[in-house]
């Protein structure tokens, strides 16, 4: 129930061996790197401020593959054959070079292509006047310009005050079609301010006489031509993209890692010309860390007790065996532990198996849920598959004992008149308030075993308000026991316990304690009398009201964690009465009707009640136990070649 | 008059803001049609660019219409729920009609109102009361007053006016236009909204002017030099930060030195590799996307979402130019407030 030992390493160097060091880092794969500069302020270190020249260059690398509609992820970087900056430029340099004069063939083409539509919808408009268009270009004085401009544009032409007309004779939504007319002599003038309002000239190609309507069909078949010799540009780009597509997916995967090693440079503290590298290891792997610097004579390595450096907080791993392990998933989500702190994993995994078995016990829906942990496990996620595993094989066990199997709750009625055994299976509605009772037991016992743990974990790190007056520490288990028994002893078993000792001594004292627990911490440490810790002018009167809410918070959260605990019997009840349900329901149906509702009303219950079941105990663990004992704050252990995936992506 | 319905629909829209895979494919676009084409098939920009043609469409004119969606997405926003009734959700137009103007005395300083007259957005002359057209027929400082007389610019210019008879100088008017659009906004939310929605707006104005000001502090200090008192007096009298710690940054001797004081601030900047422009974009862009995802004031909300689709717009127009100077589009990139 520890966590994983770790050392703190110093890497110092020369500024010019940092690559080394990052390669030979990555080389031993389970470094987790702190800022080598952050803590160090009085050492002078600084950070490396440099831009990463790799950034760019996969960028372009990025562009080009999106160009050639090829892969850029997946490739192989050892296949790559660059390995400088220059390299990977002159090969760019040397497919763009290809690629660039293709795409700007197939933008002019595209262009073309829309300017004789354009010109080809104008001409359209055009079509009932009945004029040769050279006659109408080549007018002696005047000259005349055809297209369209944005409608918000066209409003403003009447605040010009310049020689020209203008005669719309279209409109839609965004624009104004038309042309306008102005004298020859003012003709680059007037042009200039059309093009300021972002008029789109029609150019009616030159070669193009007679009518509209001749010119429009003019236009029509250069139209049909340049989209064979686009559809032509077109193939020479995939054919390139072909030829180059392997190459550019992996020198695109070498440039990631290129980027995402040079930006660990960052994390490097620099005085001068050298360097140093801050972060820890798991002890287990320290002689892989110094296998990996075996060779780099001028890189010196340093191994420290990990709590050597006070600005630098170790990561903490959880260390768990094989049958706990999947848990620590769920203790992930409630914060990880503090560096050294308790590791609940192990107690999660037993309570929270036993829990599900106890509040899900079906031997059939059990085996199916332990079977489909299999492809969750290899598909989904590892964890999530290994605690499907051990909470169904706790079903099976559960379910054995109510004579459960997939609702039918006298399939093994048999098996037990031959073995012997009358007390079993238990049914759910014929023990009806053993099952209560025993879920708040459980309850019971739980929280007492939180408050132990509290205890010991609080002595651990010398918080002795916690581990004594608090109301987990002993004061609260004496209070919570006295009064837990009290109730027991006297409401079951008929005893009398009240007595005044036992009221005095195992209630009211521990009570009293719980409310002073801060002046009474500070007076054991300290030897001194004071009411708070962080107010200094804390009054009587303010204590008494402060702890008065605090001490009637803890009495509730006493009564209503335990009685919290009764969902465990309630659900073992809902499950029976579930299955009740799809029980009736089958016996209504025809022979052909009843398998197919007995599978849909077993899938139903299963994925609904085990959903339920699930997330309830997750609740139970949470609130009811973790707050009792549980200290997050812990720091993620992150490799560097974890942190070098996270860069590149 | 409760707005819980504007911010719903406000995140509705700002959840299609182009994003940073939208802004990736765009600076792979080879060149403008290719861009176009893009922002045609955006469901941001679809119903905008409907009529475009994108082979042929003018640069100048596809950054028109970008902004046009801006203008036209904030009157359906304060026309959903008749927010615009409200003297601070004139807001936009406010601000539409100082940068108009603003613009319009930088043309005229240069002798270039015709250049002004084809530049000034013709959807805005339904919304604002301002002559805007008029204006470009200005050409002297007395004419462009009595064009303004009856509105609300004319006391802020009139106030600069030199005893002298000059004319005043650009830096002086171009402040008071912005001082008083930021008064505007703060009284009229300060009459109008509830104390809690107004210190939000104050605190988004007060970023806004942080950033204009330590983005002119840092070239007046590279440029020219100038020191702390000629600085704070072309400043703009808001802050988030904090007066004290604006004049700390115009005190520097070095634009290193305002970079690492600045980085101490809300406006932290963890890249290097980041030009002033695009530092201050993006620190721009977090604070107000944390205020829209946060916020359950309509004001603040679109307030920020208008920022918002300005940042976005000055996103696009950066790519255009990118495209249109050649310029390595990898580079513009990452520049970009994402």
């Amino acid at each position: 129930m520890a966590t994983e030992k770790m050392e703190l390493v110093n890497i110092n160097g020369k500024l010019d061996r940092l690559d080394e060091a990052i390669e030979a880092l990555l080389k031993s794969g389970s470094f987790h790197m702190e800022e080598g500069f952050s803590h160090s302020s009085g050492s002078g270190y600084k950070p490396l401020n440099e831009k990463n020249p790799y950034a760019l260059l996969l960028k372009k690398y990025l562009t080009l593959c999106t160009g050639l509609d090829c892969e850029s992820e997946g490739g192989d970087k050892d296949k790559c054959k660059a390995s400088t900056y220059e390299e990977f430029d002159e090969l760019y340099q040397n497919i763009y070079s290809h690629y660039s004069e293709l795409e700007s063939k197939k933008a002019s083409l595209d262009k073309d292509i829309a300017l004789r539509n354009e010109a080809s919808l104008q001409t359209a408009h055009l079509k009932g006047m009945n004029e040769d268009l050279t006659r109408l270009f080549n007018l002696e004085y005047i000259s005349i310009r055809f297209g369209k401009l944005p409608s918000d544009n066209a409003k403003k032409l009447e605040y010009f005050d310049r020689n020209f007309f203008f005669f719309p004779f279209d409109e839609d939504m965004t624009y104004t079609y038309g042309m306008y007319v102005c004298p020859k002599g003012e003709k680059e003038e007037i042009d200039e301010i059309f093009k300021t309002l972002y008029f789109e000239r029609t150019r009616i190609p030159d070669f193009v006489s007679g009518s509209a309507s001749a010119a429009y069909s003019t236009l029509q078949s250069e139209i049909e031509q340049g989209k064979k010799d686009l559809k032509l540009t077109e193939e020479q780009i995939s054919e390139l993209s072909e030829k180059y597509k392997d190459e550019l997916k992996n020198a695109c995967e070498k440039l990631r890692y290129l980027k995402g090693a040079f930006t660990l440079r960052r994390k490097a503290g620099v005085l001068k010309d050298k360097f140093l590298i801050k972060g820890f290891i798991p002890s287990k792997d320290r002689a892989e860390l110094e296998s990996a610097f075996k060779g780099h004579d001028e890189l010196e390595l340093t191994f420290l007790p990990p709590d050597s450096d006070p600005g630098c907080k170790p990561p903490t791993i959880l260390k768990n065996g094989i049958l706990t392990r999947p848990f620590k998933m769920l203790v992930g989500m409630y914060g990880l532990p503090t560096y050294g702190g308790f590791d609940p994993t192990a107690f999660v995994a037993l309570t929270y198996s036993l829990l599900f078995g106890i509040m899900f016990g079906d031997l059939g829906q059990g085996f199916l849920i332990a079977l489909l942990s299999i492809p969750v496990a290899r598909k989904l996620s590892r964890d999530m598959g290994g605690m499907m595993l051990r909470c169904g094989i706790c079903s099976m066990i559960f379910g054995t004992l109510y004579g459960s199997v997939f609702g039918i709750e006298d399939l093994l009625d048999p098996v037990y008149e031959n073995i012997g055994i009358d007390f079993l299976p238990l049914r759910a509605f014929e023990s009806t308030n053993f099952i209560l009772f025993t879920a708040v037991g459980i309850g019971i016992f739980l929280i007492v075993v939180s408050m132990l743990i509290n205890i010991f974990t609080s002595f651990k790190r010398r918080d002795i308000e916690s581990a004594v007056f608090g109301c987990n520490g002993i004061c609260g288990l004496v209070f919570y026991g006295s009064i837990v028994f009290a109730v027991v002893a006297t409401m079951m078993l008929d005893m009398k316990v009240m007595s005044a000792p036992f009221v005095i001594f195992l209630i009211v004292i521990p009570a009293l304690c719980i409310f002073c627990r801060v002046p009474f911490a500070i007076l054991v440490k300290y030897k001194k009398w004071k009411f708070s810790d962080t107010d200094e002018k804390m009054t009587l009167g303010g204590f008494i009201v402060e702890n008065f809410f605090e001490m009637f918070e803890f009495v509730l959260s006493y009564i209503s964690n335990t009685m919290s605990f009764l969902r465990v019997g309630g659900f073992v009840m809902s499950h029976a009465g579930m299955m009740l349900v799809v029980m009736t329901l089958m016996e209504g149906m025809s022979k052909v009707g009843q398998p197919i509702v007995f599978v849909i009303g077993n899938l139903f219950v299963m994925a609904m009640e085990g959903m339920i079941v699930a997330i309830q105990i997750i609740r139970l663990e949470f609130y009811e136990i973790f707050s009792r004992f549980y200290l997050s704050g812990g720091k993620e252990y992150v490799p560097v070649t974890a942190e070098l995936a996270k860069e590149e992506n | 008059m409760g707005g819980n319905a504007t911010v719903a629909k406000i995140r509705t829209v700002f959840g299609r803001a182009l994003t940073a895979a939208d802004y990736h494919e765009m600076t792979n676009r080879q060149n403008i049609t290719e861009l176009c084409d893009y922002l045609k098939t955006h469901k941001r920009y679809e119903e905008a660019l409907r009529d475009v043609e994108p082979a042929t469409v003018h640069r100048g004119y596809l950054e028109q219409l970008i902004k046009k969606e801006n203008f036209l997405t904030y009157r359906r926003l304060v026309k959903f729920q008749q927010l615009d009734r409200g003297e601070f959700y004139k807001f936009y137009i406010k601000k539409a009609e100082t940068v108009q103007l603003i613009s319009f005395l930088h043309m005229y300083e240069a002798g270039l109102n015709e250049e002004y007259l084809a530049s000034v957005p013709g959807y805005m002359t339904e919304y604002s009361k301002l002559g805007l057209f008029e204006l470009a027929a200005c050409h002297s400082f007395e004419q462009i007053l009595k064009t303004l007389r009856k509105t609300e610019y004319y006391k802020p210019l009139k106030k600069i006016m030199p005893k002298d008879g000059g004319e005043p100088e650009l830096a002086k008017a171009e402040r008071a236009l912005r001082v008083h659009y930021y008064k505007h906004v703060l009284e009229s939310a300060k009459a109008e909204l509830s104390e809690e929605e107004y210190k939000e707006i104050a605190k988004l104005v007060g970023t806004d002017a942080d950033l204009i000001n330590y983005t002119n502090a840092y070239r007046m200090k590279k440029y020219f030099s100038l020191d702390k008192e000629q600085i704070e007096k072309r400043s703009l009298p808001f802050s988030r930060i904090g007066k004290a710690k604006m004049s700390e940054l115009y005190a520097c001797d070095e634009t290193e030195d305002m970079e690492h004081l600045m980085d101490r601030t809300v406006y932290r900047n963890d890249d290097p590799d980041q030009t002033i422009e695009s530092r201050n974009a993006k620190a721009r862009l977090k604070a107000v996307r944390h205020v829209i995802e946060l916020t359950s004031s309509s004001a603040a909300a679109l307030f920020a979402y208008m920022m918002i689709c300005d940042i976005e717009a000055a996103n696009i127009t950066h790519i255009i130019e990118g495209i249109r100077y050649k310029a390595d589009l990898s580079e513009i990139e990452s520049q970009l407030a994402v």
